[in-house]
Formats: structure tokens, sequence, C-alpha cells
């Protein structure tokens, strides 16, 4: 797991809890390497801890953390990289998520583990985006699309449901209100 | 601030500063990743900057390549920028155009374009260029800087952006001025031969190799009655051709199949059906493998030319079957009227023997005179005809000149007298020389010269002179007959041998106008030339000039001393005489025996082949009319058994057209009887001369045994005539008391050469006459009785000078 997502996830607990929390979680996970920078790799396990130990202090849903999440990380990466995001609208970026952004960021990362969309235009006002990967973290996946719908500001509704038990495989359908 | 939160930073310190460490350590091994992949980037782009300026240097010298070509090229190339100037014109544009670079450059290209021409052709690049035409090739006339007019044929390729616009164009073009003046050259000299050719009246039409019409000419089609359009697509030969004709045409077709140009006449139908006649000249033409696709023939009108050509024909078959009619007539003729001549002439030899008072003897010299020059004229016009039908050659055989000459004289002698004028001869060079040629034709030739002469000299003299010039290899007999006549002038000279020419100033003259041109015939025949030197009433002066053999000298002295003293010995030789003459075999005989040669005699055909069968004689002697055949017959046998025997013909026979078809049956030589000892001696020894036992030929003379005296022959043939006469004048009397004419002739054709040998001449004369009209079949009783009279006065006469 690229670094970056350590250090936002930590950066967006201190903005809510204060550093204490922070700490707190570094302190009492087991098993993580308890200092991150952004450039660095660090095992995906250790996020899962680490956002399991959050959940359970602050009595939230892992589910809701993740899409909570995905919402930072989006507004984080619109700021830190906005050539990606000259797209004109929210289906024309995703629709592009495989090819224009995932590829660039394996450019970077070779060894970065990214979800893979399936994307189909069902009409002019639906998106149907199904969702592949072994992380099973497709909430993450739902607060990025979140995120998307917000920078572009346009009234969309997302439907989102898990096709399987594991859930390595999701659906997502986008739908412009009328 | 609390402990604890001294510790929660406290730890967020260390934990910034090992992620700080963590974060150097991967940057320095970033970095060394950094440095390596840079490393291998800078071999990587050294290793590019030398393939580049490798690729740099062979573009390089490409483009010096191309360049060095561009401009040393024959064809202008240069290049137009989007506005229409030039942009670049290599060495040869600029020498052609006469501008240098710093002009050109700059020029718009419509500058150099023709006045005329400029609006057409800038107008037709702009539209290529608003269609964005990738080439184009245009001929366009183009002025340099003299201002003189070029053709440049012109390539174009232009090259547009991504939008659309030119960016350049590159040409290269090809002065073709030359091309283009030897085009309107060669369409001038078409039009002006097409001109020429419709001017000329041909009818000219081209056809393929199947003979359909192709193009018709105009002249063609008013030739034909139809139009160009009803001919082209059409078989010329069913359309223009009679049915008749179609065999003649595809002879010339095949020729033209062959590649052969022709010219020939044939009948072309017109369109209303008539017959035009036409002189076609008609030649294939080839396609550029050199193969015959078609025919182009040139039709000339000559229907008036053939109508008048047919007329012609027709009028020249009449001319000819009118001169026929006229031989024809001659001929027949002549034979009608020397019957009765030689009635004449036989009754005033009869005449003769009778007393006559000296004024009667006068008149018959005169008749007699006349009779023989009559005979002279209707022998002309016979040879006339003989000459004509072609069935003329000469006979060769020894005589006298001398004898010849006197022969004529005697005969015209008589004009001289009558009209006082002296015809002379001089004889002295030619005194005994005895010559090989045609005596009848040279003693025709004289006669007629010699009668010529006195015929247009009214006074003054007559002379003939007669030589022998001797030459490297031949010998000529020159004989001029000179006259102090009325002469004769250049325009005639040049017609007076024509037939039927006479010189009209003496219109008081009679004569048939042959007689120049059977001198001409002659003298032609005889390898010889006639020239003549005339002046108008001074007279004339005909100089004969022909090859002759003259008999050996050493042969004549001997012959002067002793006309049966030749210095030969034929004893080495076997001959055969083959005669049932008793006198002639009597006459041979005693010449044999004088010569002491053998000779063996046969009467007739069957004991000839007899005495073949067992010997072979060195040479025949054969009479060629014989009891029980022709002598032509043994001829035949003997040369188709292959042998070369050498064969003399004895014959009284002097008609030429017999003596050539014996000749040519395998004959060697002829004597006509009466002949006389040397003739015989020269005859054989020149054929045995010629024969393959010629080495046995020798002269020796001192055994020869000369006969005592002339008069010793004489007795001889008289007493043979007194032993053989009785029984032929048996025969005579039994022919004609029962009118058997056939029997009667061969009686008499026995006859002259005996009468020859016991000097009774006239006589033989006498019998030949007889013997002549019987072969034309005209019987005289009372001429034969006469004869038969007369015959037997001169047996009786020498039978009684023989006791």
């Amino acid at each position: 797991m690229k670094g970056v997502v350590f250090t936002e996830f930590f950066e967006m607990i201190e903005a809510k809890h204060g550093y204490a929390e922070v700490d707190r979680l570094l302190r009492e996970t087991e098993d993580v390497s308890g200092h991150y920078t952004s450039v660095g790799t660090y095992d995906h396990n250790e996020l899962v801890r680490l956002m399991l130990g959050h959940a359970a202090h602050m009595q939230v849903q892992l589910e809701d953390l993740l899409v909570a999440f995905g919402k930072h990380l989006l507004a984080h990466f619109s700021k830190a990289y906005p050539d990606f995001f000259r797209s004109p609208n929210v289906f024309t970026f995703l629709r592009g998520i495989n090819e224009a952004i995932h590829r660039e960021v394996l450019k970077l990362y070779p060894d970065a583990q990214l979800p893979h969309f399936d994307i189909e235009d069902v009409s002019d006002t639906e998106l149907k985006m199904i969702y592949h990967s072994d992380r099973s973290m497709s909430h993450l996946g739902l607060g990025l699309i979140y995120g998307v719908i917000s920078y572009f500001g346009e009234p969309i509704d997302v439907e989102h449901a898990l096709d399987n038990e594991s859930g390595s495989e999701a659906t997502f359908i986008l739908r412009i209100r009328a | 601030m609390s402990d604890s939160e001294i510790d929660i930073l406290r730890r967020r310190i260390e934990r910034e500063i090992k992620a700080r460490k963590e974060v150097e350590q991967l940057l320095e091994r970033k970095s060394l990743e950094l440095w390596e992949a840079n490393q291998k980037l800078r071999q990587t782009n050294e290793e590019l900057e030398l393939k580049k300026s490798n690729l740099e240097e062979a573009l390089k010298s490409i483009e010096l390549e191309y360049q060095y070509m561009v401009e040393n090229l024959n064809d202008v190339l240069y290049k137009i920028g989007p506005l229409g100037t030039f942009t670049y014109v290599n060495a040869v544009g600029k020498s052609i155009l006469g501008y240098d670079e710093s002009t050109l450059l700059g020029m718009h290209f419509t500058q150099l374009l023709d006045v005329d021409e400029r609006e057409n052709v800038a107008r037709e690049y702009y539209d290529q260029v608003k269609k964005q035409v990738e080439k184009s090739y245009m001929q366009i006339p183009v002025r340099d800087s003299q201002g003189k007019l070029m053709w440049f044929g012109q390539s174009v390729s232009f090259r547009y952006n991504a939008e659309g616009m030119l960016v350049e164009g590159i040409v290269v073009a090809r002065d073709i001025t030359e091309v283009v003046h030897a085009r309107k050259a060669l369409v001038d000299s078409e039009e002006k031969y097409r001109g020429l050719i419709e001017g000329m009246q041909l009818g000219i039409m081209e056809v393929d190799i199947n003979g359909v019409i192709l193009k018709p000419y105009r002249w063609f089609c008013d030739m034909v009655g139809y139009t160009a359009e009803e001919l082209i697509g059409q078989v010329a030969d069913d359309l223009l051709l009679f049915e008749e004709d179609q065999k003649k045409m595809d002879e010339q077709t095949d020729n033209r199949k062959d590649g052969l140009a022709g010219v020939y006449e044939i009948r072309v139908k017109r369109k209303d059906g008539s017959a035009m006649w036409a002189a076609i000249s008609a030649a294939p033409y080839f396609n550029p493998q050199g193969e015959v696709i078609g025919t182009i023939g040139v039709h000339l009108d000559i229907t008036e030319q053939k109508k008048l050509m047919m007329q012609l024909q027709e009028t020249k078959a009449e001319v000819e079957r009118a001169r026929e009619a006229e031989r024809t007539f001659f001929m027949n003729m002549s034979h009608e009227i020397r019957t009765p001549m030689n009635a004449v002439v036989g009754m005033s030899h009869l005449l003769s023997q009778t007393q006559l008072t000296g004024e009667q003897n006068g008149f018959l010299t005169d008749l007699i005179s006349s009779s023989r020059i009559l005979q002279g004229l209707i022998s002309n016009v016979l040879d006339v005809n003989k000459i004509e039908s072609g069935d003329f050659s000469p006979i060769v055989a020894p005589f006298l000149v001398s004898d010849c000459i006197d022969e004529v004289l005697k005969t015209l002698n008589y004009i001289a007298q009558s009209k006082g004028l002296h015809l002379s001869a001089e004889l002295e060079p030619i005194s005994k020389v005895r010559v090989e040629s045609d005596k009848r034709m040279l003693t025709q030739i004289l006669f007629n010269l010699i009668g010529n002469a006195l015929k247009f000299t009214e006074q003054g003299t007559v002379t003939v002179k007669a030589q022998i010039e001797s030459g490297n290899r031949n010998d000529s007999l020159l004989i001029e007959v000179t006259d102090s006549g009325i002469g004769i002038s250049n325009e005639a000279q040049e017609k007076m041998f024509e037939r039927h020419y006479r010189a009209s100033e003496v219109s008081k003259t009679s004569g048939s106008g042959i007689g120049l041109a059977i001198v001409k015939e002659f003298v032609s025949k005889l390898n010889g030339t006639l020239s003549l030197e005339s002046e108008v009433g001074k007279g004339t002066s005909v100089s004969l000039v022909m090859p002759v053999q003259v008999l050996k000298e050493s042969e004549q002295q001997e012959r002067d001393k002793n006309v049966f003293g030749p210095k030969i010995t034929l004893s080495a030789y076997d001959i055969l005489l083959v005669e049932d003459n008793k006198v002639n075999q009597r006459y041979v005989q005693h010449l044999f025996k004088h010569w002491k040669a053998s000779l063996h005699v046969v009467d007739d055909l069957t004991n000839a082949r007899g005495f073949l069968k067992d010997n072979s004689p060195d040479l025949i002697l054969l009479d060629m009319q014989l009891p029980d055949g022709s002598g032509e017959e043994l001829v035949t046998e003997i040369r188709s058994r292959g042998e070369d025997v050498p064969i003399v013909a004895l014959t009284a026979s002097a008609y030429s057209g017999q003596r050539e078809k014996a000749m040519s049956m395998g004959l060697n030589a002829y004597l006509t009887k009466p002949f006389e000892p040397n003739d015989l001696k020269e005859v054989i020894h020149a054929q045995l001369r010629r024969s393959v036992h010629s080495q046995a030929l020798q002269t020796t003379g001192a055994d020869d045994d000369p006969l005592t005296s002339d008069a010793e022959f004489v007795q001889l043939m008289r007493t043979t005539f007194c032993e053989e006469m009785p029984t032929i004048l048996e025969k005579l009397s039994l022919a004609l008391k029962s009118d058997d004419t056939k029997s009667l002739a061969f009686e008499l054709h026995k006859i002259p050469p005996m009468l020859d040998l016991v000097g009774e001449s006239e006589r033989a004369n006498q019998v030949r006459e007889l013997e002549d009209q019987l072969s034309a079949g005209i019987f005289i009783r009372g001429l034969h009785t006469e004869a038969y009279g007369s015959l037997q006065e001169v047996l009786t006469r020498l039978a009684k000078s023989e006791t």
C-alpha cells in the first residue's frame, strides 16, 4: 500500500480528532511500523488494522470510515494532481479512470495494486461501474466517487451494491438527477 | 503543556525523524537508481548521437548526389512557392531561360509564359491546386529572357500541408520545342500531301488484312460512285469486284500478305454496275512489329486508255492478218509464176536447139536473159517469205568467189547491154580463191547490189571489185560495187534497206523494192557489214565486208596444178558410199581410185545396214534419196547407236529447210550434186580431221598417181553415162506412157548429175526444171516428151563418140 494513503489517513484523523488519536492508534495497534512517509510502501494489512482500531475506538462502522476516507483522499488528489481533473464532467472523468488515471499511477508506482472498473454507459444520464479488487474496499471507492461528484458539483445519485460476500466485486450505478 | 502532550509531541518528532530518515534512505536509493539510469541514458544518448551523425553524413552525401543530379539534369527542374514564385531553379533551367538566379528567384511563373497562353495556363494550374491535384503534365509555351518562344513539357508535383494549403510545386520540365515544331511540320506536310493527293485525281483506299475498307479517300468515292459511309466496313472485293476477276485479285492479295507491293490492272464495279478499268498500285502497310496489317491501294482510272489499247490490239491483229494474207499470196503467186517461168526457160532452151536465123538467135538470147532476171526476182520474193517465216540460215560450203560473181554478171549483162552501160569486174585479186560460205546467199546479195547499180545508172559504168583481207583470226571477203548513177541522198540512205522502199525520184524505174531488204538480211546472216558512199548525181559505191574461211594456199596451189592432185593419202581410211546412181558411183569410185583410197559402195539402205553390221567405216557418203527409203533413216539409226562416224550427205535437193532438218538429225556435212572432185576431197578432209582418227591423216603427195588428163575422166564419165542412161530412159518412157508422175520424178532426179558430169549442164538444168514442175504438181507432157527426145539425142551422140 502506498505511503500516501497512510499519511492521508493520519491527516484526516488529526484534522478530525487531533494528533493524540493518531498517537494512540500508532501506539495501540499491533504490528505496524509506526512511522510512514508518503513516498514509501507499506503492508496493506497495517492500514486495515489501523482503520479497524480507529473505527472501534470511535465506535463507527468501518464502511462509513472508508467512505469518509475516500472523500478525503479525493479532495487531496484533486489538489495534488489537478491535471487529472481537466475532464468536463463526472462521467467523462470516471470513464477515463482505468486508462487516464490508473495507467499514470502505475508509471510512477509500478508495484501499486489498483482496483479495476468495468464501465458501461447505460444511457446519457446513467453510468454503471463494476468494481474488482482483492482488497475488497469498494466503500473506499464509493467515497472517492462521492468526492468526484462533489468536485464537479453535479446532481448525481449513486447506488452501491456488493456483488459477493467477500466484497471483491461491487456495482456502482450513477444517475444524473433530472 | 502537559507531560502527555509533551510525550505525544516527542513521539511525533521521533516518528517524523524516522520517517525523514526513511525518506532520506529512499531518496539515496532512488538517487543511485537515477544515477544509474542516467548513466544508461547517457550511453544510449551517445549511441544515438553517433547514429544520428552517421545518418546526417549519409543524408548529406545523398543530398549532394541529388543536388548534382538536379544541377546536371538535362531537364529543367524548379520549385514554386505557394504564391507561384520561383524558389529554386537548376542550372539547366537558368541556362535555357537565360536568367540569372537572383532574377529568377522572386519571379512569378506566369511571367515566363507566352502572353497569349498566360491566362489559360495560370488558370489551369490554379484549378489543379484548388482541387489539390498531386501531379500533372502540361505542354506550355514559354519565352526566355530574349523573348524566344520555347515549348516546355512539364510535370508538376504539388505538396500540400495538413490544412490542404499548397506548400510548394516541384516541376520537371523538358524543352520540347523541336518536338512540337516537328509535329507541326508533320501535320503541315500531311495537309500538303493530302491536298496534293486529292488534287491528283488518284483514288486512294485503305483496307485491313481481311480486305475490309477502312478509309476511302474522296476521289476514290467519286470514281466508284459510293459515299465514304457506304464503303467503310464493306469487304472491298465483294463490293467492287466482278466475280470473274476474283482469281486475279486473289493473286495480288497473296502477294500483299507476303509484303510485296504491286501494280496491276483490273476492272472495278461502280455503284451503278458499270465497269471502270483501274490501274492499281497496291502496297502493304505494317504494324511496328513488321506484320502486314493492311493494304493501301492507289487507283487510276484507265478506262479510256484501255479502250484505246483494245482498239489498237484489234487493229494490230487485223494488220497481222493482212500481212499473213499478203505473205501467203506472195508465196503462192511466186510458185504460180515460177512454174510457167520454168516452162519459158525450158522452151527457150529447146528453141535454141533448133535451126534459127541470126535475128531469131538474138531474140532468143534476150528472151533467155530476161527470163533469168525474172527468175531472180521470183527467188527474191520466195527468200523474203522464207526469212519472215524464220526458216532460213546459211549453208556453208566451199566455192570459188569468182564463179559466184561471174554467174551474176552473166545474168545481169543483158541489162547492162540494153542500157548501154559498161559492166565490168576486177576479179584478179580473188582469182581461184576458194572460200567457205553460203554461195547462194552471196549470189543473191550480189544480184541485188549489182542489179540496183544498173537500175539507177543511166550512163557510164558499173564496176565490181573483189579482194580478200587477211586478218589475225579471220579472213574477210570485200566486194565493192561502184556505179556512176544518180546517187542517194542522206535521208534516203537511212531508209533504203527497208522493205519496199525505193528512190522516189526514180519513178520510172520499176522493181519490187524488196531487193535491198533481202541484202540486209543475208548480210547479217553471214555476219557481214554493208557500207555506202554516195553523192547525188555522181554515183554510189556499196561495200560488202563479210568474214569467210579462205582455204589454204598450198591446197590451192596444188589445185591450180591439177584439180585431181591433192596431196592427200586417204589409204588409211575406210569410206562407205551409199548411192544408187551408177554414174555417181562411178564418179566417186574413180576419184577414190585416184586418191588411192578404199571405197566400199552399196546401192541402198538395206545393203548399207548389212555392211555397217560387220564394218566400222571412218566416213560415210550418203545419198539422201534411195530406192528403199530416205538417207535420214540411216543417219538416225547410226546416231541412236551413239556412233559418231562422220556422215556427209550427197543430194540434189537444195532446199535449205530439208538440209537443216537433216543436219539437226546428226549429219556432219552436205554436198550438193553435181560436186567437183575438190569439193568432195575438202569435205572428206575436213570431216576426217574432226574425227577421232585424225592423227592417221597424212598428206604425202609422193605416191599420188594423178590422172593422165581431164579427158580420161570425161571419157570415163561418158562411158558410164552410156551404160546407165538406156535403163533410165526406158523407165522414163514407161512412166510417161502410164502417166506415173511419181516414178517419173524419181527417174528424172537421177539424170541432172549425170548430164553435169558429161558437160551437158544446159540439159541438166532443163531436167531440174521438169523436176521442180513435178514437185509443184505440174505435168506438161509436151515438155517431158521433148526432154525425153533430147536425152535420147545426147545418149546417141555420146554413144557415137564412144565408138
